[in-house]
């Protein structure tokens, strides 16, 4: 006897998904979510609101079904997840990413650099002083950058197609604190104008399998029964990209042609992962479609056919499997070239400055101000503009990345960020906190997605590998 | 409504079950799930509860509790085991002994509330077990009453539940003998391929060199194997699987009987395969393993309950009910019509087609569909007061709470008018009935927040 030991690897296609209503009834449009998460000790999971929260103390924890708030050992507490809350500062357009000795990453806006301190304004804790000889490595955002989309922050301006078939149990996507969630098979579309050559980003965060398909270039915005097609309404040829935990692939989908798959692969990280962030690079030029996961380059096709896709728009098909969570999606024109991600350059006594135009500089950086950097190449320097710097990456700046401890938490913030601190105290809207790098801080809990107290079990396939902003 | 905790303090179950205290869990209806004790439960006060991390006790009213799970139960302890599923008109299921029915009533005997009575028009059917319902397992308790395989072994248990993430065998003796019913719920967030030897004595590994039935199961099929020494093993029969495409959980049903060679799997009350071995049975083990195959599996079981079985399929014998006849399901596979008078003395005095009496010994009928005429509506569902209580070894009904204490659980039904019940009888309490546990695309982060992974 030999009973079956592996699944066998298929790629789905998109389900079997009825024609529905084009824009969501007002019935179901989904409201914010204000409930918090905490995760205890020993494993238990509780809804409610994070009322305060004190280390060395307690946490104390309220929900509208009891009489009193609980109150929690801080020590106890693993995880605390936060739902949506008003933003009471202005949000900012983060000018760089920056990552430190730690493995922190913050976004902001460098107001100036010199031996001692990195001045970064930040949305979430104002102007940070930070260490100038801990920082790894920063990316500069293009200043001239304007992304077709950036978000989702709600639903507004997508539609949601209906899914209703025998074979899948419908749902629909829900927006929750700039993330869209599935848990059912469930469609969402939106034009974005998508340009010639594009640049497309988000983050993928599932629990079980994963088998979602993103329709590129789309010009019709509800799901499309692939057994069906040539029935269903007139559309425009798009592409099927499809990620699952066993395969990637691209599909070609035109009416009153056959479907074509542009060839197969895998990645460890869709298969013994549970997030990845997807960079998918388009050329209609030279008819190709390529995708990075984490960063690494995973597969160029090229449609010999030539460019298929004939819309602008995007749909995103959760395809009945698994839990998926979908967000920073982010869409812009693209220069046709690969950048490589940014590195820590521990054994190199120099700095490394990248710019736009591909030149690298081998050198010290000296100083800088709002406006430009100040680059030492030997004892010249040179001054560069922001904008026309894609990265610098510093010399000989030890890791001392290690696990939390007591107060410690590593928070994470909306958008992919995410620092260490010492946490002290959580009340109201603020978050006091400390940290060697940032010194006595308080911080804006409505930027935060969450705080996490112990170090989760990693995985070599889980995580972004090197920043893509 | 008492303090200390309402878990009574109980003989442990198996001999094998060493016990460990095990808390009690509270599911709210939003996915919260917390461990702790409940100190006090009633329809006015709501629950006390007090968590092994909080300070003090948190008193949660009834409107978002889901379910009270009680890990420390007892077990059927009666002078003679239940020989009746009695089924009701609003859904409630009792294991018990008749002890009599007549026109307008019926009474019987339960371990774990002594006699209790109801109106006739309350009841749906009663099924006579002619093995009587013998419970030969309900669990997990722990890892320590179960055999695991040798080597790499990715089986764990966790609050009541047996869990996997790779491949592994796990398995033990349930002292099988001629029948088995082998029940549990499976809950699974990838594709998974689960083995079950039947009447096995190796438990933690495949054994081809004694007679076993192997049924594998997987999302799609059920394919079902005799294993015989000698002759190696042969593929009696598989079933496509339709009913659980785009589902992650589900109840299983796999049972065995020696006398006539029969085996049925039911998946949520449905048989999905009936198989038979026309050589006989030749297995002799008394024990039963779970393999899982595949590894990248993630999936888990909870809520196996392992009885005897009486070789009947409740599915064969489904009689839909008429307004105005009772219809007796006979032995001989006859189907009398008429009205049930009497039940008394192991005999049904049957007024056959209504005009002709009879009388007929209740070791001939396999059992009774009570006629519709004056069904009584099921009361509304939406009160949160209303609960299921669900008894170890199989059964549950729905009534209103009044409190639960240290001993008893008291409440008023529709049904049996005010009871209680030993309170350690009960495996968990079933709140607000009618709620959705979780509405998912009503709350999508809440169910990635809280759904717990198996």
């Amino acid at each position: 006897m030999a009973p079956p030991i592996e699944p066998q690897e298929v790629t789905s296609p998109e389900p079997s998904i009825s024609e529905g209503p084009q824009a969501l009834p007002a019935a179901i449009v989904i409201e914010p979510m204000s409930a918090d998460t905490l995760n205890l000790a020993n494993g238990d999971v509780l809804s409610g609101r994070l009322e305060q929260y004190d280390y060395p103390g307690d946490t104390s924890w309220n929900r509208s079904d009891i009489q009193q708030a609980f109150a929690f050992n801080s020590q106890a507490v693993h995880q605390i997840r936060l739902g949506d809350r008003a933003k009471t500062t202005p949000e900012l357009s983060p000018s760089m990413t920056l990552q430190l000795s730690n493995g922190d990453q913050l976004s902001g806006i460098m107001e100036s650099l010199d031996d001692m301190v990195l001045k970064l304004s930040t949305s979430f804790g104002g102007t940070l002083d930070l260490p100038a000889d801990q920082v790894q490595w920063a990316v500069f955002h293009r200043q001239d950058q304007s992304y077709l989309y950036e978000g989702p922050s709600g639903l507004d301006g997508w539609t949601v197609g209906e899914v209703n078939t025998a074979q899948l149990d419908g749902g629909q996507w829900a927006y929750r604190n700039g993330s869209f969630y599935a848990t059912k098979a469930a469609s969402i579309a939106r034009m974005v104008g998508m340009p010639d050559r594009m640049q497309l980003e988000f983050d993928l965060e599932w629990k079980g399998s994963l088998n979602i398909a993103v329709a590129l270039y789309t010009d019709y915005l509800q799901p499309v029964s692939l057994a069906e097609k040539d029935s269903e309404p007139d559309f425009g040829g798009f592409y099927s990209l499809q990620l699952t935990s066993y395969a990637v692939n691209v599909l070609m989908v035109k009416q009153k042609e056959p479907l074509q798959y542009l060839g197969m692969t895998q990645t460890p990280v869709f298969r013994q992962g549970t997030k990845a962030h997807v960079d998918v690079r388009t050329n209609k030029a030279d008819q190709s479609i390529s995708l990075l996961v984490n960063g690494r380059l995973i597969k160029r096709w090229v449609d010999q056919g030539g460019f298929a896709g004939q819309g602008k728009g995007i749909r995103l098909v959760h395809q009945g499997q698994g839990s998926v969570r979908f967000s920073n999606l982010k869409i812009q024109g693209w220069d046709g070239r690969f950048e490589s991600p940014p590195s820590n350059r521990v054994q190199s006594p120099n700095d490394l400055m990248t710019l736009r135009n591909g030149d690298k500089l081998v050198g010290r950086v000296g100083s800088a101000t709002a406006e430009e950097i100040t680059f030492m190449i030997g004892e010249t320097p040179t001054q560069t503009p922001h904008n026309q710097i894609e990265k610098i990456e510093w010399g000989g700046v030890t890791d001392t990345l290690r696990p939390l401890r007591g107060g410690e938490a590593r928070a994470h913030l909306l958008g992919g960020d995410h620092l260490t601190i010492q946490l002290r105290r959580i009340e109201g809207e603020h978050v006091h906190s400390s940290s060697p790098l940032y010194g006595d801080t308080t911080l804006q809990i409505s930027h935060f997605e969450k705080l996490d107290f112990v170090d989760a079990p990693t995985t070599k396939a889980n995580g972004k590998q090197g920043a893509q902003p | 409504m008492l303090l200390m905790g309402i878990t009574p303090s109980l003989q442990a179950q198996d001999a094998t079950h060493q016990s460990t205290p095990a808390s009690e869990i509270i599911e709210l209806t939003d996915g919260s799930t917390l461990h702790g004790k409940a100190q006090a439960l009633s329809a006015s006060q709501g629950l006390e509860w007090q968590h092994p991390l909080a300070r003090h006790p948190v008193t949660f009213d009834l409107s978002h509790l889901a379910r009270l799970r009680l890990h420390t139960v007892g077990r059927i302890e009666a002078s003679r085991q239940p020989d009746c599923r009695f089924e009701f008109n609003n859904g409630d299921l009792i294991y018990g002994n008749l002890l009599s029915l007549k026109s307008n009533a019926v009474e019987f005997q339960t371990w774990f509330g002594g006699t209790m009575r109801s109106d006739r028009q309350a009841l749906k059917r009663i099924a006579f077990l002619k093995t009587g319902y013998k419970v030969l397992y309900e669990g997990p308790n722990n890892i320590d009453e179960w055999q695991l395989g040798a080597g790499q072994n990715g089986w764990s248990y966790h609050d009541g539940k047996l869990k996997i993430q790779s491949r592994g065998v796990i398995g033990r003796n349930f002292q099988l003998k001629d029948s088995v019913n082998l029940s549990f719920d499976m809950r699974w967030d990838r594709p998974y391929q689960l083995s079950i030897t039947l009447f096995t004595d190796t438990f933690n590994r495949f054994d081809y060199r004694q007679g076993s039935y192997i049924f594998f199961l997987s999302p799609q099929f059920v394919s079902f194997q005799r294993v015989q020494p000698g002759t190696g093993v042969l593929t009696l029969g598989q079933s496509r699987i339709e009913t659980l495409n785009g589902r992650s959980e589900a109840r299983f049903s796999i049972r065995a009987h020696r006398e006539s060679s029969r085996f049925i799997v039911y998946i949520n009350d449905e048989p999905v395969g009936r198989f038979r071995d026309n050589r006989g049975f030749v297995a002799q083990g008394k024990g039963i393993s779970f393999s899982s195959q595949l590894s990248a599996s993630s999936f888990e079981l909870s809520n196996l309950l392992v009885t005897q079985w009486d070789g009947s399929d409740e599915a064969e014998g489904e009689i839909e009910p008429t307004p105005e006849n009772d219809i007796l399901s006979l032995v001989n596979q006859d189907r009398p019509k008429g009205t049930v008078v009497a039940i008394e003395d192991e005999s049904i005095e049957f007024l056959l087609r209504k005009e002709r009496a009879i009388r007929v010994p209740v070791e001939r009928v396999k059992q009774i569909q009570f006629n519709s005429e004056k069904e009584i509506p099921s009361p509304p569902l939406a009160d949160p007061k209303t609960i299921r209580a669900h008894f170890a070894g199989g059964g549950s009904l729905s009534f209103d709470l009044i409190s639960l204490d240290q001993d008893q659980l008291h409440g008023q039904s529709s049904t049996f008018g005010p009871m209680s019940f030993r309170s350690d009888s009960i495996r968990q309490i079933e709140f607000n009935l009618h709620h959705q546990a979780l509405q998912k695309d009503e709350a999508a982060d809440a169910i990635w927040n809280l759904q717990s992974k198996p």
